[in-house]
């Protein structure tokens, strides 16, 4: 059997794994149709249930502002997931674009976006999104550029790295004997060898994006309140968590159960794509 | 191997001014103006204006940046604060001694119970002593430190009142922080020596060691273990850069006047020179941890070594 | 190998018991307070805002005119002043003050202290200070405003001038001063300790002010950032009180609390306004300019009740006046024509019918932080009679940069602490030295007035009430809510009153107790 029916059986196998990509699938179809699941309008406040208990009313209580904690962890799918995918998604491209042109053509360019990239991975990445999220300001787009940047560069050093470990191979020899062109080269040839190992840094790459787009938050930057992210939930409900544990548990749990998905998830594509890393 | 890392020392100095370059230019990019942070809400026009002078902001880039990097990298003078107009070299010497002990304290929490987890969950493989210590682990990886924090300030310091919920003083005051940054580590630590440590059993090496009639304890912890730590060095690297971003959050919860603190407020009051500062240094440091972990890497891994020895032996022939 | 983690868990856990109780053990014999407030403590100079340490700079230093019990303002380092011209006070101090270094403060040190102090623009109102003999000064206003000479009187710290330019950091972490308490510790960014001064230069107990008195021993001042946190350090014992307690924690301490038996509040709101305003842009670009229709249907659709309510948990209280209630001088005609612009949806839908309002356009309301919860209120009201908001709560930084750009909002919210309304219209809505006012209002009538009453002459209820009759029909602004402030306190220490330093707040190591 192929390749790829082999590596999809080794994944099925993985009890743990197959029980993240259940949670993952299932939380994109929430935020998908959220509109349709969600009982209250996350943004709408009641005066008259600020910070309630848990109830049949709201099944996750409501916050400081009244507003049915359940619907907002629901509508929460989408900004913390969307944002996730979508800045694994922009720094994959952009730096598997990076990293191919650098790692093949090699030379100046190579030296000289080397160091670029040296730089900005000299500088913590969290600190990085901060510095550059106080820059752009607050909202989706803005925290996704932010995110993206650090992400970029990681993608592009590991493309970089594959390419250069591909470039003595010989059946790139042989590809270049056959007069093939560079792009060819480097899109039949050396992109789908480089795959495996991009894609575990991908998926775990949503997870560490989530986990960096909710502290963001909860500093006050990237996603802020009255939008319903999970970060910027518990950071508006920070004063409350004593007495109303509930407005802090909930959107907490929400992240902790969508980071540990992704994480064994990914684990289990690692394991599955490349048998001989696992034990 | 002395000049691989002689040479990466030398490239961290043109590094560094880039980053001196960069910070420099992104605070400026910034909305929001320190000057105005300055002056009252109600100051006039020309009280602004002058509070501008008065930092140096009304003149050129170009030359507020020459004096900035002549400053910094050739006087190490790394001006005064905006805002309390004390000297801030002075100021973040002892801030950053509290953030270098809550990430030593943290680091040394999360390789203990790292190490622990890690050696259980291996020493039991396939049993349940091994999926429960795997299944602590992936929580300490899927919890937010901000969050942890939170809950176990409820637990400690609320319900059972045996650690201080802030401030600073003696080590129990970083005890409750140093878990929140570290139980990230943890679960890395734990994950990865379980992996090598598996590796390491089934080699050679530790059935020769069994077979010479070593007790079990003495195979684990004198002969797999040091093997299997190994790995778990380029580890640190990644744990320290992930301490420092998080210590922003952890010490503005736990009222830490460290260098996140200062940063961040830094960040909010535009305070220009702290800001610079705090990330010039913070990359240096960074840096100088990632060559030393490397160098930890080189010097122990034997592989490595025997390279190395025998590229020598090569040479002097 | 449980037995290995569980020992591990066991060991960490009996140190931090140790150390825990260790720590909890106090000095037996001295009488200290802690108090916890929310301020940085990032320097201790003398001359710069104090909010860097907030009540603490009561302890720091003094003042030449002080606050008696009664609230009169009497004179501490001065001992008298007389007006010898037209703006021109001449103030004769005590020849026997010393600070804790044994330096003698002569007329020269005061008018060093004024002068540092000028740069450090803090809305300050005098123009100068000079000294005329070894123990008199010459103190110039800036003009005839409300506050006249007392304002100054208060607010600048004394210092010696040798001992200041003797520092080698300008006493940021080394401040001599005459106060009654001595820095013993600090820790920048985190406490001040402070121990009574046994050497202090007012020997005579009977003219030590108020504010001034050390009745503990030992005064120590912790920085806490969380409100959340604040208020464990309370309960758990680590303060004895807590300065400025925000009010989403601070309801279990009230009267009728859960914990109103262990601790106490005071309510320190009449001493220290603070107001929640609404100000609308008058620019071009704003969608109030030239519209008066739909400031007032914005008036009229806005519950002041509901936005306390939901931005205070319901410790604040809503206006009844143009202006705060709390400060004594505000129009008195409402109660004839039935209060100040009553909650009326209806009335309000009626004007925005006939403004020029499309329906659809989103008004920019700016807001901070802090006054994001009372933005998110009104965007509700509005709604509810058709107005669409896009509210805008940037961080400091930006709130300031566009709040003194009235063409980045059409209406933006503030908090402000004052003395008199006055002096608040007067900032508010005086003509900038442009035309028009900070919001962007050309109003000459208006500029005009509020000068007017920010004068001792021109500060009369008939002048309050014209100004109040312009501002309700003009409706520039919207002023909200007071927001309650309190001091907690734990009953142990068992004050039997309180006394307050002069911006408001309350000096805790100077009242007395059982």
């Amino acid at each position: 059997m192929s390749a790829n029916e082999e590596m999809i059986r080794r994944l099925a196998k993985d009890r743990l794994a197959m029980l993240g990509l259940l949670i993952f699938v299932a939380e994109i179809i929430v935020a998908v149709f959220a509109p349709l699941i969600a009982p209250s309008d996350p943004f709408a406040m009641d005066f008259t249930s600020m910070l309630s208990a848990p109830s049949s009313a709201h099944l996750m209580g409501c916050d400081e502002m009244g507003r049915d904690i359940f619907s907002r962890i629901i509508y929460g799918t989408r900004y913390s997931l969307g944002l996730g995918i979508s800045v694994v998604v922009v720094s994959t491209i952009a730096g598997t674009i990076i990293g191919a042109i650098v790692g093949y053509f090699g030379g100046v360019a190579d030296a000289v976006i080397m160091r670029i990239m040296d730089v900005f991975q000299s500088i913590p990445s969290l600190l990085q999104s901060v510095v550059i999220s106080v820059v752009l300001g607050t909202g989706f787009f803005n925290t996704l550029l932010a995110l993206s940047i650090h992400r970029t560069v990681g993608s592009a050093r590991l493309l970089r790295g594959s390419i250069m470990g591909m470039r003595h191979m010989e059946y790139l020899e042989a590809a270049d004997a056959l007069n093939c062109s560079k792009l060819r080269t480097i899109l039949k040839h050396v992109l789908p060898n480089s795959f495996t190992p991009m894609i575990v840094y991908a998926t775990a790459g949503i997870a560490s994006a989530i986990m960096s787009a909710s502290t963001l938050s909860f500093i006050g930057l990237g996603i802020i309140a009255p939008t319903p992210e999970w970060g910027a939930m518990i950071s508006s409900s920070r004063n409350y968590f004593i007495e109303y544990p509930h407005t802090v548990l909930f959107p907490g749990l929400a992240i902790a159960i969508t980071v540990f998905a992704l994480s064994v998830l990914g684990d289990g594509l690692r394991d599955a794509l490349d048998p001989k890393l696992k034990n | 191997m002395l000049k691989y890392f002689a040479k990466r020392i030398l490239w961290m100095i043109p590094i560094v001014i880039c980053v001196a370059l960069l910070i420099f230019s992104l605070m400026r990019l910034i909305p929001g103006d320190p000057a105005r942070m300055l002056v009252s809400r109600d100051a006039t026009e020309e009280e602004y204006l002058n509070k501008r002078v008065e930092l140096g902001l009304d003149e050129p880039f170009l030359t507020q940046l020459g004096k900035f990097l002549t400053d910094t990298f050739l006087h190490f003078d790394f001006g005064k604060s905006y805002m309390t107009k004390t000297s801030i070299s002075r100021d973040i010497g002892p801030r950053m001694v509290r953030t270098m002990e809550l990430g030593l304290l943290a680091a040394a929490f999360a390789m203990i119970t790292g190490i622990l987890l890690g050696i259980t969950a291996a020493t039991h493989v396939k049993k349940w002593q091994d999926s429960l210590c795997m299944i602590i682990a992936l929580v300490g990886i899927s919890m937010p430190a901000f969050w942890a924090a939170l809950l176990l300030i409820m637990l400690f310091s609320v319900k059972l009142q045996l650690l201080p919920p802030s401030g600073i003083g003696g080590i129990q005051y970083y005890i409750l922080p140093a878990i929140s940054v570290g139980l990230y580590g943890t679960a890395t630590f734990a994950r990865q020596i379980r992996s090598s440590m598996l590796d390491v059993i089934g080699s050679d090496y530790v059935t020769t060691a069994r077979s010479k009639g070593l007790t079990e304890r003495e195979v684990i912890y004198k002969h797999a273990l040091p093997n299997a730590l190994i790995p778990t060095i380029t580890i640190i690297g990644g744990f320290l850069g992930q301490m420092f971003g998080g210590s922003i959050v952890i010490e503005t919860i736990f009222s830490i006047p460290g260098m996140g603190l200062y940063l961040i407020t830094g960040i909010n009051n535009r305070d220009y020179p702290v800001v610079q500062t705090c990330v010039i240094l913070l990359s240096i440091i960074f840096c100088i941890a990632m060559l030393l972990v490397d160098l930890a890497y080189a010097m122990v891994d034997p592989r490595i070594k025997a390279r190395y020895a025998s590229s020598k032996v090569k040479r002097n022939k | 190998m449980k037995k290995h983690l569980s020992k591990w868990i066991a060991l960490v856990l009996a140190i931090a018991l140790l150390l825990s109780v260790n720590s909890a053990m106090a000095e037996s014999g001295k009488k200290t307070l802690t108090i916890g407030d929310s301020v940085t403590f990032a320097t201790l100079e003398p001359f710069q805002s104090t909010s860097i340490t907030g009540v603490a700079y009561n302890c720091l230093y003094e003042n030449l005119a002080s606050k008696a019990a009664t609230g009169e303002v009497i004179g501490y380092i001065a001992k008298s002043w007389e007006k010898t011209g037209d703006l021109t006070y001449n103030v004769e101090l005590y020849d026997y003050v010393y600070d804790s270094a044994g330096n003698h403060i002569t007329a020269k040190d005061v008018e060093y202290c004024y002068t540092k102090m000028l740069g450090v623009a803090n809305a300050l109102y005098y123009a100068s200070c000079v000294a005329t003999g070894e123990y008199t000064v010459d103190l110039t206003l800036k003009d005839d405003t409300m506050g006249g000479i007392e304002n100054p009187l208060m607010t600048v710290p004394i210092v010696s001038q040798a001992e200041y330019e003797k520092s080698s950091d300008f006493m940021a972490s080394n401040p001599v001063s005459t106060s009654h308490y001595i820095v013993s510790d600090y820790t920048s960014g985190s406490s001040i300790s402070f121990i009574k001064n046994e050497n202090y230069w007012q020997k005579d107990e009977s003219l030590i002010a108020p504010v001034s008195r050390a009745n503990y021993d030992e005064v120590k001042f912790i920085s806490i950032l969380e409100a959340s946190q604040m208020k464990i350090a309370l309960e758990t014992g680590v303060v004895d009180a807590i300065e400025n307690m925000s009010s989403t924690q601070v309801t279990e301490f009230l009267d009728g609390g859960a914990k109103a038996d262990k601790f106490q509040t005071v309510d320190i709101s009449s001493g220290m306004t603070v107001l929640i305003n609404l100000f609308l842009s008058g620019v071009e670009s704003s969608a109030f300019h030239d519209d008066v229709n739909l400031r007032k249907a914005v008036a009229y659709a806005i519950d002041r009740n509901g936005v306390a309510m939901g931005a205070t948990n319901g410790l604040g209280r809503a206006c009844t006046v143009f202006g705060s209630d709390y400060s004594g001088d505000a129009p008195d005609y409402y109660e004839a024509e039935g209060g100040w612009l009553p909650y009326n949806p209806t009335l309000a839908k009626e004007y925005l019918a006939q403004s020029n309002y499309v329906p659809g356009t989103k008004l920019r309301l700016l807001a901070e932080v802090n006054t994001s919860r009372a933005a998110q209120v009104i965007e509700t009201y509005l709604n509810a009679i058709g107005i669409s908001v896009d509210i805008s709560t940037p961080d400091s930084a930006v709130y300031h940069a566009n709040y003194n750009d009235p063409n980045t909002y059409d209406f933006a919210i503030c908090l402000s602490g004052f003395d008199y309304n006055s002096t608040y219209w007067y900032k508010q809505y005086r003509d900038v030295g442009r035309g028009y006012s900070r919001h962007g209002w050309v109003d000459p009538e208006l500029h005009a007035a509020v000068a007017n009453i920010n004068t001792v002459q021109g500060h009369t209820q008939e002048n309050i009430n014209k100004v109040g009759k312009m501002f309700d029909e003009r409706v520039y602004g919207i002023p909200l809510y007071n927001q309650y402030l309190y001091y907690t306190t734990n009953r142990a220490l068992q004050y039997t009153d309180f006394n307050w330093t002069v911006t408001g707040y309350l000096a805790l190591w100077a009242c007395t107790t059982k």
